[in-house]
């Protein structure tokens, strides 16, 4: 979230000093303040929020960069002379709010997800800017192994596997004949189709055993804390949580580690970041933030301002800071940050 | 007067970039295939000309220039993994891009070209080293498209700016002044369909 910010005229010499404050300040949830008709607004992914707040409260440009959460209050009205309208929760539900509304409304969608050619609405522009990893959490000392095959996964989110001593491919494991708790995030989070796509099965093939209600990357909800619990959890947000301490009394990890897929460790714990092992896996994810393909294309001054943020050589990519932010929230620059796909 | 200062090591260069082209590895399936483009702008052409620099690429790859596109070389796609899409992967180019100082007589040569998505770089090897070097950087409007058809991924960069490795890398090997980080050289696409 942007913090208040003063009359611009009134504190005019003393900018220098109000933005330098306003970048150390700690990044909050939604615009404390209505955003501007003109000003650049964003909505969707629970895995990027906390970073999109943080980016929000340091970037000092105009027009300002805001991002409303996933979760809390509902419906809202992102800007000056917006349409009301319900809080889009996760990436999906993101871009189906941008496609359905236009810069009067929502500028940006967080997207922890690549664009679905075909199924995802035409006009779109996917500007890719981290890489993110996705693996499973459970508690420390619960009954699941420390690692997990594919074709486990797979098994215990059909409801295959209901019990841990079904899993027998792992070397030195007796899985418990305790039931397995398993967990997604609702639909349309970003986190959940990957994860999805990654174990190989669609929404429909989701095993009724599954409990699909939880928030994504939230190791508080007490639905979690089970020795027997087992939910995706994004490995970028996680090394935000641990290693960044960006977490609030609801977005932290709780009693959940980040566990092994395949045997690749996704954490490189030395380094503090994604295991170059996992971010060169079928695991590793792109992040992106969507805009309208028209809106970027026109030339006028929104154009520019979204240039300005998303593009390869604006306030993402390349200001120092910025990418200060994506690595202290856990997740790796991308090289080719603003490359474009659209839909 | 440029093209004076690099006649001469561009006749010997021939020789060079022949002696640095390698073959595609044999592969049992279809291997992967496309090319990479790389362009330089004539103010970059010119820019170098004038300080006596310019550049040829070896065998298999080929270059042709005009008064309004500049230099464009064309590296073939020997290998790779790369996944546009993906953002992940790398890709092999056969061909080498020789830099020349007419003026200090001193050339560096890169072979075992690439392009690694993660980093997002354009990579070459320098004759005597095994280390890469990053050479270019894709900048500007950044384009990934997938023909539906055949699988084809490319990437457009409407701006490539020399890296900093490379900046300092040829400003030493050549002794030269020239070479500046983040400078606009030109522009670049790359086509690569998986192995199959």
């Amino acid at each position: 979230m942007r913090t208040l910010r003063p009359s611009k005229p009134l504190l005019a010499a003393a900018l220098g000093c109000a933005a330098a404050l306003l970048a150390a300040g700690p990044a909050l949830a939604d615009p404390s303040v209505t955003p501007a008709a003109t000003d650049i607004v964003g909505v969707g992914s629970d895995t990027t929020q906390a970073l999109f707040n943080q980016l929000s409260t340091d970037y000092t440009g105009t027009p300002h960069l805001y991002s409303w959460d996933a979760t809390g209050t509902s419906p809202i009205t992102p800007k000056t002379g917006a349409s009301s309208i319900a809080r889009p929760n996760g990436s999906s539900a993101g871009i189906t709010a941008l496609a359905a509304n236009t810069s009067a409304t929502i500028d940006y969608a967080r997207s922890s997800r690549g664009p679905k050619i075909g199924s995802d609405p035409t006009g779109l522009s996917f500007i890719a800017f981290a890489k993110d990893a996705v693996s499973w959490a459970s508690e420390k000392s619960g009954d699941a192994p420390t690692n997990l095959t594919t074709a486990d996964l797979k098994s215990i989110f059909t409801c295959t596997y209901t019990k841990w001593n079904q899993i027998t491919d792992i070397s030195g494991y007796t899985g418990s004949a305790n039931t397995i708790q398993a967990f997604l995030p609702q639909l349309g989070s970003g986190t959940r189709s990957f994860f999805e796509s990654v174990i190989g099965i669609t929404d429909a093939q989701v095993g009724s055993c599954v409990n699909q209600t939880v928030e994504e990357n939230e190791g508080t909800n007490t639905l979690l804390q089970t020795k027997d619990s087992i939910v995706p959890y994004s490995v970028g947000h996680y090394i935000g949580q641990v290693y960044g301490g960006h977490t609030t009394t609801t977005d932290a990890p709780g009693p959940l580690v980040v566990q092994e897929t395949n045997g690749i460790a996704p954490i490189d714990t030395t380094n503090k970041v994604i295991s170059s092992a996992e971010a060169s896996s079928p695991y590793a994810r792109t992040l992106y933030n969507v805009v309208r393909t028209a809106d970027w294309n026109k030339g006028d001054a929104h154009a520019t301002a979204l240039k300005a943020i998303f593009g390869s050589t604006g306030y993402v990519c390349k200001n120092t800071k910025a990418v200060a932010d994506v690595k202290s929230y856990g997740f790796l620059p991308l090289g080719l940050c603003g490359g474009i796909t659209t839909t | 007067m440029q093209i004076k200062r690099i006649a001469v090591p561009v006749a010997a260069l021939a020789v060079i970039g022949a002696v640095a082209a390698s073959a595609p590895s044999a592969m049992a399936t279809t291997p992967a295939s496309g090319s990479l483009v790389l362009t330089a702008s004539t103010a970059y052409v010119k820019s170098a000309l004038i300080e006596g620099i310019g550049a040829v690429v070896g065998t298999p790859a080929s270059a042709s220039y005009s008064t309004t596109g500049g230099v464009s070389a064309t590296f073939p796609v020997t290998g790779g993994d790369l996944n546009l899409n993906g953002y992940s992967g790398a890709a092999q180019f056969g061909g080498s891009i020789v830099v020349i100082d007419a003026r200090q007589h001193r050339t560096v040569t890169f072979t075992q070209l690439a392009f690694d998505d993660l980093s997002g770089t354009v990579t070459g090897v320098p004759q005597g080293s095994t280390t890469p070097v990053a050479l270019l950087d894709p900048s500007g409007d950044l384009n990934v498209t997938t023909d539906a058809t055949t699988g084809a991924q490319t990437l457009t960069a409407s701006e490539t700016d020399l890296d900093p490795a490379a900046a300092t890398y040829l400003d030493h090997a050549l002794c030269t002044a020239f070479f500046k980080a983040g400078t606009a050289v030109g522009a670049l696409t790359l086509t690569f369909t998986p192995a199959s």
